[in-house]
Order: structure tokens, then C-alpha cells, then sequence
């Protein structure tokens, strides 16, 4: 006697074989009504008529469109033969020059550290009133979010970064590990990661958070979160594709189970996670990351040094010896 | 008179092959663009910039090779970036809800089509994959190729169109269940 086919093994014929079908599975289909729903769905795939636009026709002309075609063609080739031209290149030349410059600037004004005398003037906002404070602790209480260090250090911090900008990258390669030893390690930090992807700017972020979060899923939040950083240069801005290509690649470099993996990416609940942070980030004004939230009171804007941070920590525990109750005590940071 | 004998025959000017482009593949690009962008007016866009740079890049092109092969990995470059573009799923649901109400007396094709409920269910399920299996299913399925031809236009390996395909019937298959009461 034949032994009987299994589910994926039926599957597996279905999806090669179609609607040809031989009386073995047949068989299984009259007795398996959730292979018959598969088979039921490859059906209405190959009809084709779930796709709404199966029949579509385009609306505009086809001899305006034509003439549209050929006039921007006829513009692009003579923009092209312009710039090969002397007198194209002598043009071009101040232009590039002057986005490159334009670049420079707003990427260093973006970017750059900032010394402790203005972040006390610039950078940091100055602490919330107590109802409007209580609001955003509870905002921020609400999210469950991957945390460093003792849960009764005096100072919590909590990071917005996008996995996409480059300031959260130098911030992740160049003052964590420091912030790790001195302060986090020693009892003195607690350090919670919230992902804030800055969508405009940075297409690929929110996937990238969705794969940190789903690495957290399983116990490593924190080599993801240095991964995708130290990574950065291989998937930004080089589609959604490829991004996906390598969070799964660096998933599989850490251990983790990828199916696993791969469903909690695509998942209702990864997606809520991340946009309830996002959420918090906004119950607290950031726009701009990275961004930092001391002790629920103060936000402090852009990458800093570790001198900056280690002046922030130590004005924020003296602040937190005067206050009755540490504000993020009772949230979901795991 | 096909595009191979237009450049034979040296009568390859930019009017001649953009007028054979739009007369021959603009339909099947349209499709593919609307498939994949779900915004009638975004494909638009992206059929128009598809055939502009296969015009650019005509010299790019091999006399007898695949050029609907060609034509459609342009398209789906062109509307990965579209997507990019874009900014979350849930803009472009709504920016769907919107078109789908703007003219309330003609029924939009979605409209037409998504008479059946599990028609509804499985463009609805198809919209969730992510963009390498929607990619894989919308050219396999909406678009009848085959999927060595799939293979070429991604530029993958036939057995990752069927790897792509194997998942994507799974997931396919388990967001359908779990819709279902």
C-alpha cells in the first residue's frame, strides 16, 4: 500500500502541477478541506480576475502620450549633448559645486556634536510641566522596548534613532560603546532604544526598525541594533529589496530562527510596536534623530559626545535624588 | 513593422521607436505598472518614464532578444522606485480609498473587479506580501509569465522565482485562513 501523501508534500505537487492532478491527490483533497482552500486559491490566482486592473486601459491618449514621450526625449538629449559640450561642463561645474556645498552644510548642521555649553542653551528642552510630563511618561510607559543596564539606575535615557541616518550610525559606533562601559555598565544608566524611522528621509528605515524589533523577539536586540549600523553603508538606500536581503542575512548571522523572523517582520504587531514608539517619540516633540529623553523630562536633540552625555547623566541623577519616584520605574522596557 | 526591422532598416528615430513602444506595450506596462502601484495616475507616470528610458537606451538593446522581457524589467525598476516614493502602506491605502470614491458614478476597474468578495480578499492578501513575493506573484499570476521569463525580468535565478513563488502561496494561503471567520 502507497503511503499516504502529506500536507506539504500535496501542496508542494499543487503548486508545480496546477490543475493537472493525479487521483492520489485527489484522494487527499476529498479529505482535507484545508489543502482544498490552497487548491481553491492557486485556482483563483490563475484566473487572474483578483486583480482589478487585470483589464485595465490607460485613460490618456495614446498620441498625446506619445508626443509627450518624444518631446522630454528630445529634452534629455540635448541636455546630454550640452553637457558634453566645453561650455556644458564649464556650467555644470559651479552647479555641483554649489549642491555639494549646500550638502556639506546641512549635513554638518545636522550632524554635528555639539559642546556641553550649547546643549544647555540649543539642544535641550527645557523640562515639561508636571500634567504634560505625566501625559508623555505615560505615552512613553505604554511601548515595550529593549533596555540596557539596572532597572534601578537613577537615570534612564531613552535613544530615538533611525537605522537609515548616519548620525545615529557615528552615535551607535562611537559613543555606545563608551556610554556602555562608563555609565551603563556601572549602574549609573538605564539605557532604553526606541526606533523612530524618519520615513521622507529614509525609506528602508521603518523595515530596518521592524528588524530590530523582531530580532529583540528573540533575545538580540542589541547586536541588530550594532549590525544594522555597522551595516549601514551595504542597505541604505538601495530599495526595500535589498534591505530585506540583508536584515535576513544578518538574522541568520545571529542565530535566529528565520521563519521566525521573517513572519514577525511582516506582522500586524512589529508594525504597531514600532509606530507606537513613533508615537512616543512624538508625545515628546522629536523630530530629528538621534534624540534622547532624560529621565522623562528633558529631550536632548542630535549625536553627542561622551563628555556631553556623561554631564548630562550626572545633572540628571542629582536631579533625580530631589524628585520621590523615577518616572520610567513601572514601563514595559525589557 | 516590429522595433528589430526599425533598427535594420536604420528608421529608428526617437518618434519611430516611442511610437512603437506606446502603440505595442503601453496596455501590458500599464497593467504591470497598476498592478504592482495600485494608483491608476502613478502608472501612468511610471509607463511614460519606462518607455522615455528604453528609448534613451535603445542602442542598450539587442535585436531579437526578449524586449516585452526588457520593457517590463524597466517597468518594475521604475515602479520599485515609485514605491519607494511613497510613504507607508497606509498612505497608499488611503490614496486607493480616495480614487476609488472620486468618481462615483463610472465604477473604476477595482471596482468592477472587486465584485466577489474573495476576489476582494485575495488582491487584499496579495497587498500584504512583501514587495519581492507581491513582484513574484504579480507577474506569475496577473500577468500569466512564465517563470523563466520572471527570472529574467527580476534578474534572479528561476529557482528563486519558485522559492518566491512556494513561499508566497504559503503566506498567501495562511493570511486567507486567518481572514476567514
Amino acid at each position: 500500500m502507497k503511503p499516504q501523501l502529506d500536507h506539504e508534500a500535496v501542496r508542494r505537487i499543487l503548486d508545480t502541477h496546477g490543475a493537472s492532478r493525479s487521483s492520489a491527490i485527489e484522494g487527499h483533497l476529498a479529505q482535507c478541506a484545508e489543502c482544498r482552500a490552497y487548491a481553491a486559491m492557486l485556482a483563483q490566482l490563475r484566473r487572474r480576475t483578483w486583480n482589478p486592473y487585470h483589464e485595465a486601459r490607460p485613460a490618456r491618449d495614446e498620441r498625446i502620450v506619445a508626443t509627450d514621450i518624444a518631446r522630454r526625449l528630445r529634452r534629455r538629449r540635448r541636455f546630454r549633448w550640452f553637457l558634453r559640450r566645453p561650455a556644458g561642463r564649464t556650467v555644470l561645474a559651479p552647479v555641483v559645486a554649489l549642491v555639494v556645498l549646500v550638502a556639506a552644510v546641512v549635513l554638518t548642521w545636522r550632524g554635528q556634536p555639539v559642546s556641553a555649553p550649547q546643549i544647555a542653551m540649543d539642544n535641550v528642552a527645557p523640562p515639561a510641566s508636571e500634567a504634560a510630563l505625566a501625559a508623555n511618561v505615560a505615552t512613553v510607559c505604554d511601548v515595550v522596548a529593549p533596555a540596557l543596564g539596572a532597572t534601578d539606575a537613577p537615570v534612564t535615557i531613552i535613544e530615538f534613532v533611525d537605522f537609515q541616518c548616519p548620525f545615529c550610525a557615528r552615535h551607535a559606533a562611537e559613543t555606545m560603546p563608551a556610554l556602555r562601559e562608563s555609565l551603563i555598565d556601572s549602574g549609573q544608566l538605564r539605557y532604553v532604544s526606541y526606533a523612530f524611522p524618519v520615513d521622507r528621509q529614509h525609506p528602508e528605515a521603518r523595515l530596518a526598525a521592524l528588524a530590530a524589533h523582531c530580532a529583540g523577539v528573540q533575545e538580540a536586540y542589541w547586536a541588530m541594533h550594532k549590525r544594522l549600523f555597522a551595516t549601514q553603508a551595504l542597505w541604505s538606500a538601495r530599495g526595500a529589496a535589498v534591505a530585506g536581503a540583508h536584515f535576513a542575512l544578518v538574522a541568520a548571522e545571529l542565530g535566529l530562527d528565520a521563519d521566525r523572523f521573517e513572519q514577525c517582520v511582516q506582522s500586524q504587531e512589529a508594525s504597531a510596536t514600532v509606530d507606537a514608539q513613533i508615537d512616543a517619540g512624538l508625545a515628546y516633540g522629536v523630530s530629528r534623530t538621534p534624540s534622547f529623553i532624560v529621565n522623562g523630562e528633558r529631550l536632548v536633540v542630535g549625536a553627542q559626545s561622551m563628555d556631553d552625555f556623561t554631564a548630562i547623566v550626572a545633572q540628571a541623577a542629582v536631579d533625580a535624588k530631589h524628585a520621590s519616584t523615577q518616572p520610567f520605574e513601572m514601563c514595559n522596557h525589557e | 513593422m516590429n522595433l528589430d526591422t526599425l533598427l535594420a532598416n536604420g528608421e529608428a528615430t526617437d518618434e519611430a521607436v516611442v511610437e512603437y513602444l506606446v502603440a505595442n506595450y503601453r496596455t501590458g506596462l500599464f497593467r504591470l505598472a497598476a498592478s504592482i502601484l495600485r494608483d491608476v495616475d502613478d502608472a501612468e507616470d511610471a509607463v511614460q518614464d519606462t518607455i522615455l528610458t528604453a528609448a534613451l537606451k535603445i542602442d542598450q538593446y539587442r535585436a531579437g532578444s526578449n524586449l516585452k522581457a526588457w520593457l517590463y524589467t524597466i517597468c518594475v525598476n521604475h515602479c520599485r522606485m515609485q514605491l519607494r516614493r511613497q510613504k507607508r502602506r497606509r498612505n497608499r491605502l488611503e490614496q486607493q480609498f480616495r480614487l476609488a470614491r472620486r468618481e462615483p458614478g463610472t465604477p473604476t476597474p477595482e471596482q468592477m473587479s472587486i465584485r466577489s468578495e474573495a476576489n476582494a480578499a485575495l488582491w487584499e492578501a496579495v497587498g500584504r506580501l512583501n514587495e519581492k513575493h507581491r513582484l513574484t506573484v504579480i507577474l506569475r499570476y496577473a500577468h500569466n509569465l512564465p517563470t523563466g521569463e520572471i527570472a529574467e525580468i527580476l534578474q534572479i535565478s528561476d529557482g528563486t522565482v519558485r522559492s518566491r513563488l512556494h513561499y508566497a502561496h504559503r503566506k498567501l494561503h495562511r493570511l486567507l485562513t486567518e481572514s476567514t471567520p
